[in-house]
């Protein structure tokens, strides 16, 4: 850790100042429901086919609670913490046919809890913003955790804006397949660099243009996310695993810019685009717009279009497993609409500890037929 | 060739043109909770739980994207 840390700060020389630390905690409630209906009239093997993998339905509900604490000792060190249950019901059993024969269940997650936790602590180091975690999610037949460490600098300040936001994370997984037999432990190493750019160009706007370089390695096939193997006369015989490489290299770039023509108000378009080594290439655009309602409370709306084109990996309908394949829904090519708004409700803003409540709804619709719709609800007090 | 880069010349003076300083006192729009970025954390959990896996929105705009729960 010391190693990289000191990697950074002999590349990157800064003029930054450290942010004032403050302490929340935060309640929020979620609750989300996904479907995954299918394409009408067509059938692949018999079956309906969902979106990416024919055999799998996309659809369930997930309702959760959160608590996120954050406790400033000192002007540079805060503990932070952040605790979660869900309940997941997957949306209706989607049967395997008899020809297959290797299949028990084809979700990880029929009817459940899930236990998320993250701790970790924020340091201010000279002019760095260090934050070593822990995190940990727990469902059955699925667990993962790891440490985490995330570093960011400001590098020059004022109307120009320079800065870097990198993270690294370990991940263990441990896995229990459709097949009911336990996978051998595996590990993922995510290295994400960012780096950014922000200008003022005037008293009422700003833009932030950032670029950004992801590498995983490791185990980075999904045991779920299993591919149905065919005969040659198109009837399903198996499941197996997917195969996926195990590197990926990613490159991103992100251009987000603010208007604010009067106080309380702002007109925002954010946008991002990358290409990966899998093959995969995405764009986002999300047009947004904050504006003051009435007792300070204010709204923020956003609707996001993104089009990804799937990775070359991809394998509908294999009749022989060669080189790399898999069927995940999220690998494929689709257009995602999902627009979403917050109102932001401030309770006490003249007196400390303040307190917000925030109340927010988004929707989510995949030209695969994935569509989902959710919102949440929270309060969280600031000293 | 000439056009394009005679276009974007033009286009970087047109924005330089705005660029002047921004004193510290002309910063209250700018400081305004309406212009940040990601306006709250716990939206931008939820979105990621909802839009992002292990393709596209992950990471979102530019934030951190270094793994995900993988949770089903």
């Amino acid at each position: 850790m010391r190693r990289v840390a000191a990697l950074f700060a002999a590349l990157w020389p800064t003029l930054a100042t450290a942010a004032p630390n403050e302490s929340h905690v935060g309640l929020d409630l979620y609750y989300f429901g996904q479907r995954d209906p299918g394409v009408d009239g067509v059938t692949v093997g018999g079956v309906q086919p969902r979106g990416g993998n024919p055999y799998r339905g996309e659809g369930f509900n997930y309702a959760s609670g959160s608590l996120d604490m954050r406790f400033a000792v000192n002007d540079d060190v805060a503990i932070i913490g952040t605790g979660a249950v869900g309940w997941i019901m997957d949306d209706g059993v989607h049967p395997v046919p008899d020809t297959v024969e290797n299949a028990e269940v084809t979700s990880a997650s029929p009817d459940l809890v899930t236990l998320d936790a993250v701790a970790g602590v924020d340091l201010r180091v000279g002019d760095w913003k260090v934050v070593p975690s822990f995190f940990y999610h727990h469902q059955k037949a699925w667990f993962t955790g790891g440490p985490n460490l995330e570093l960011s600098r400001t590098l020059f300040d004022g109307n120009t804006v320079l800065f870097t936001n990198s993270s690294l994370r370990a991940t263990l997984l441990r896995q229990r397949g459709y097949d009911g037999v336990k996978r051998g432990d595996g590990w993922q190493v995510a290295l994400n660099l960012l780096f950014g750019w922000t200008q003022i160009w005037s008293p009422s706007w700003l833009t932030t243009v950032s670029a950004q370089y992801t590498r995983q390695s490791g185990r980075l096939h999904n045991v779920w996310n299993y591919v149905v193997l065919y005969d040659d006369l198109g009837v399903p015989v198996r499941l197996v695993d997917e195969n996926l490489p195990g590197v990926r290299h990613r490159g991103q770039v992100n251009l987000r810019a603010r208007y604010s023509p009067w106080l309380a108000w702002s007109f925002g378009l954010d946008g991002s685009a990358y290409a990966d080594s899998w093959g995969i290439y995405h764009g986002s655009i999300e047009p947004n717009v904050e504006l003051p309602l009435f007792a300070d409370i204010q709204l923020r709306a956003w609707y996001r279009v993104s089009a990804q084109h799937g990775t070359r990996y991809e394998a509908p309908t294999p009749t022989e497993l060669v080189g790399y394949y898999t069927q995940d829904s999220d690998l494929g090519t689709f257009v995602t609409h999902s627009p979403g708004l917050l109102l932001a409700i401030p309770l006490v803003t003249d007196a400390r500890p303040g307190w917000e409540a925030r109340i927010s709804a988004f929707g989510l619709y995949r030209t695969d037929r994935i569509f989902a719709a959710g919102g949440h609800a929270g309060v969280v007090t600031r000293w | 060739m000439n056009r394009h880069v005679r276009a974007l010349a033009a286009l970087a003076l047109l924005l330089c043109a705005g660029c002047a300083p921004t004193r510290f006192y002309e910063r209250e729009r700018l400081a305004h909770r309406c212009m940040q970025m990601d306006v709250d954390g716990r939206v931008v959990y939820i979105r990621n739980k909802m839009e992002a896996a292990r393709e596209g929105a992950f990471g979102g705009f530019g934030g951190a994207a270094a793994g995900s729960c993988g949770c089903q």
